[in-house]
């Protein structure tokens, strides 16, 4: 429990620390937002003077900031500057979408890359070639051109999914976001299966499982409670790792496939140095990657019962 | 962007795709002919319930009239919001809101409003309704994109009848009810725009106006669903498809997919990479519009390209109906000025007459040579042209004109920066320091070749980039604008368009068509360059099959 506060509260340091950085990143990078809402016009001088005096743009960097960190603690979260919309409303219609992809996709990388590798790692022979070469093609393939090439074939070829759009209902989103959650999680997969693999071969190589099989005990025991447990724990590092960078790959995909998250946002919003809104995504993405850590250190404890001892001296 | 995959990869994977999106452009399309463009398609045979569209541009940021100042907002709220006048498919305008206009002097004009107009909720549209509209125009804190040196001319906007509103201006300009058909002159209603406050033109308070199609529903990030306003003023022009749904898709590869596979019906300026693939398409049709886009190289004033010999020998020596036919895929042809080939509404016979002064658009070196005896700069100075790294064609062109320049012993280099920080050129003087010319994709907001050639060449235009200025071109502009007779006016236009064309402020590269893309199932939007500012969804309806 104390743990949990622990890292909880170091959290809560990381997103002050991260919000300091973007914050000021963005105040110093080229270019003023006034001049990119009026996306090349040459609109007079006073209307400029109107939206800098509006969203505060001529206040000192301190107070800027100071003044976004308040109206967060109250639960305002700013204005859109492009959008002159509130920066929650605009996040809460988005938010669902990235999640459920994110989702969608770590459901992908647990079962598809750790059963590969297992598969691979148990089995040999063909099974573990072709798991190897896929593996070797999927880390080689960018997502966007994964996602290119899965729209080619499966919906303007077969026309089995659609071609854009996050869709409507349970049913209806499974359907829209399997091409975008197989183009996100393709890379991962390939790598988690690689890792499986590797981990089995080196653990079923290992002096347990070698008086183990010296015993004679039954395969099946071998298999599952000393050669796969034992190497998930490497794997299991590796899969909170590609889960915790899903919410910020995502955006790649979200372009190609239309859909309307929160990654696609955030780099309309970088570019056009819209700050609350950049701000309230990279606190949502630090969030979600210490989340999942934080998931994945609890998970260690349940693999393995000797890491909890450690921690509790 | 497939085209450039494919060469790079090995995998049959790869080639797999290549069969499947990039379906042989492997010789260039014959060259277009400007007079073949279309201006309308097909008349509907019947009312549709639901048509779905894609705005190739993106969302809109926001739907208020007065902050539609590019191809994302505009393309959506031309079905909303109207304007005192209006663009018609042919380019000439007309009344419309505003039912007759009369001049009384030449810097005062009396509007006389069109009866039994009515706002979406039902309320009629009054002079007070009119006057506050034109007015936000005026207020700074309206912060209305439009504010140029066009509204920065008027004088004062008053009621003077019950159905009568007066503008007074501070100097003649003839082009001034040209510029309302644009939402300079946009119409909205007063109450609801000073009950919505800070959430004006967003997707919770949305807008009220007068157009033939209100919003149903707005899905940010996602969509924009347009709902028939039936009782729209304009009886015989009433929608004819009851939902057109308005998609957000950017990337080309999937735009070309929904279109391809029926996803959705239509779209305007489909991209250049689809082409291709769309115009063999069995499944609808791909239009070539009248266009008042172009493509041009805006030089920046100083280095190598500062110099107009220079500018002048450069364009001389490139090959632009190459780059019409092989960049463009046969959709342009070679510009022969920087006023878009038919974009004008008056004085046809005039501007058509003047085309034939005019250099020709095929490549000439030995004139190049002789010209570029006269530049005054150093020439060994490498030039450093920008384009929007996320847009490949530009690189195409751009080195199609270093290729020339090389015969002329310049030296061309093309730098490719950030979309969104290519934006910044066009409004940030710091952001241009230090490059020679940047490209744009331009258009004429109305068919008048004088509000645009004041617009590139006047002194303090809205697209003045270079502080270029001359008096003998000014003077002529000036003259012109407050010339009331058009045939005068296009005469003096031309004039000015001639010496506008010997210093080239912008190099001019290709007239565009307007690509149209419809699904076999739909017919009528028009095929010509108006629905930036025309209700296109109005026209839309079934085609029976």
């Amino acid at each position: 429990m104390r743990f949990l506060i622990r890292r909880l509260l170091a959290l809560g340091g990381v997103l002050i620390a991260s919000s300091m950085i973007v914050f000021g990143a963005l105040y110093l990078a080229p270019g003023s937002p006034e001049q990119f809402l009026v996306q090349g016009r040459t609109v007079s001088p006073e209307v400029l003077e109107a939206i800098r005096a509006q969203y505060s743009l001529d206040d000192p960097l301190p107070v800027r900031y100071w003044n976004w960190l308040s109206g967060l603690f109250t639960g305002d979260m700013g204005r859109s500057l492009l959008t002159q919309q509130d920066v929650g409303a605009l996040l809460a219609s988005r938010i669902p979408t990235t999640l459920s992809l994110a989702v969608y996709a770590a459901v992908l990388i647990i079962i598809g890359g750790i059963g590969l590798g297992i598969l691979a790692g148990t089995r040999g022979g063909v099974a573990e070639r072709i798991v190897i070469f896929a593996s070797n093609l999927g880390i080689a393939v960018p997502t966007f051109f994964a996602a290119l090439v899965l729209m080619s074939v499966f919906s303007v070829g077969l026309g089995w999914f659609p071609v854009f759009g996050a869709g409507e209902g349970a049913v209806d989103r499974v359907w829209h976001l399997t091409l975008p959650a197989l183009a996100l999680s393709l890379p991962s997969i390939a790598v988690i299966a690689r890792i499986t693999r590797t981990a089995i071969v080196e653990e079923s190589e290992s002096e347990h499982v070698l008086i183990a099989v010296a015993r004679g005990l039954p395969k099946r025991i071998i298999l599952w409670r000393h050669t796969v447990r034992n190497s998930l724990l490497p794997v299991t590092t590796a899969v909170g790792m590609h889960i915790a960078g899903l919410v910020a790959g995502a955006f790649v995909v979200e372009y190609a496939f239309t859909l309307d998250g929160i990654g696609a946002l955030l780099v309309n919003s970088v570019q056009r140095k819209d700050f609350a809104v950049v701000q309230a995504i990279a606190l949502i993405m630090v969030i979600a990657f210490g989340v999942v850590n934080l998931l994945v250190d609890l998970l260690y404890t349940v693999i393995d019962p000797r890491v909890r001892l450690k921690k509790g001296q | 962007m497939n085209k450039k995959l494919i060469s790079a990869g090995a995998a049959g994977v790869l080639l797999l795709l290549a069969g499947c999106s990039n379906g042989g452009n492997a010789k260039a399309p014959e060259a277009l002919d400007s007079k073949d463009l279309l201006v309308t398609t097909p008349a509907p045979t019947g009312t549709l319930d639901r048509i779905v569209w894609n705005n190739n541009f993106g969302e809109p940021p926001s739907i208020d009239p007065i902050k539609a100042a590019d191809y994302p907002a505009s393309g959506v709220v031309s079905n909303l919001c109207e304007s005192l006048f209006q663009i018609q498919p042919d380019f000439s305008i007309k009344p419309h809101l505003a039912k007759s206009v009369k001049n009384a002097g030449n810097t005062t004009y009396v509007y006389e409003l069109q009866d039994g107009v009515t706002f979406w909720d039902g309320k009629p549209m009054t002079a007070d309704d009119v006057v506050f509209s034109l007015k936000r125009q005026l207020d700074p804190k309206e912060i209305s994109y439009w504010a140029s040196s066009v509204t920065a001319n008027i004088a004062s906007v008053e009621k003077t009848g019950p159905n009568e509103v007066t503008v007074k201006l501070k100097t003649p300009d003839a082009t001034f009810n040209n510029n309302l058909a644009t939402p300079v002159g946009a119409v909205v209603e007063k109450a609801q725009r000073e009950k919505a406050g800070v959430d004006y033109g967003n997707p919770g308070s949305g807008v009220m106006c007068t157009g033939p199609y209100s919003v149903a529903s707005w899905k940010q990030g996602v969509s924009i669903t347009l709902e028939r306003y039936d009782g729209y003023w304009k009886t015989d022009k009433k929608a004819k498809t009851k939902q057109v749904e308005i998609q957000f898709i950017t990337d080309p590869a999937s735009i070309t997919n929904a279109l391809a596979t029926g996803a959705v019906d239509g779209s305007y300026d489909v991209p250049l990479s689809a082409v291709g693939q769309l115009s063999k398409s069995g499944s609808g049709q791909l239009f070539r519009g009248k266009s008042m886009q172009n493509m041009a190289i805006i030089s920046t004033g100083t280095g190598t390209l500062g110099d107009p010999a220079v500018r002048k020998a450069l364009t001389l020596a490139t090959d632009r109906e190459a780059i019409a036919r092989t960049v463009y895929e046969g959709t342009s042809t070679a510009a022969q000025s920087l006023v878009p080939a038919g974009g004008w509404a008056y004085g046809a016979e005039v501007f058509e007459a003047a085309r034939k002064q005019l250099p020709a658009v095929t490549p000439n070196l030995e004139e190049a040579k002789r010209v570029i005896k006269d530049a005054k700069v150093d020439l060994s100075k490498p030039i450093k042209i920008v384009y929007p790294i996320d847009r490949t064609f530009y690189a195409d062109i751009i080195s199609e004109f270093a290729n020339a320049g090389a015969k002329l012993g310049l030296k061309i280099e093309p730098s490719g920066v950030p979309g969104a920080q290519f934006g910044a050129f066009f409004s940030d003087p710091k952001a241009r320091a230090g490059a020679d010319a940047f490209v744009t994709t331009n258009y004429m907001n109305v068919a008048d070749p004088l509000i645009h050639l004041a617009a590139i060449a006047g002194p303090g235009g809205m697209q003045n980039y270079s502080g270029f200025s001359d008096p003998k071109i000014t003077g002529l502009l000036d003259k012109a604008r407050a010339t009331t007779d058009d045939t005068e006016r296009a005469k003096l236009t031309v004039e000015a368009e001639a010496l506008i064309m010997d210093k080239e402020p912008w190099l001019p590269v290709v007239d565009s068509s307007t690509r149209l893309y419809m699904n076999k199932r739909v017919t009528g939007a028009p095929a010509s360059f108006v629905y930036l500012y025309y209700p296109w969804a109005a026209d839309l309806g079934g085609s029976g099959k």
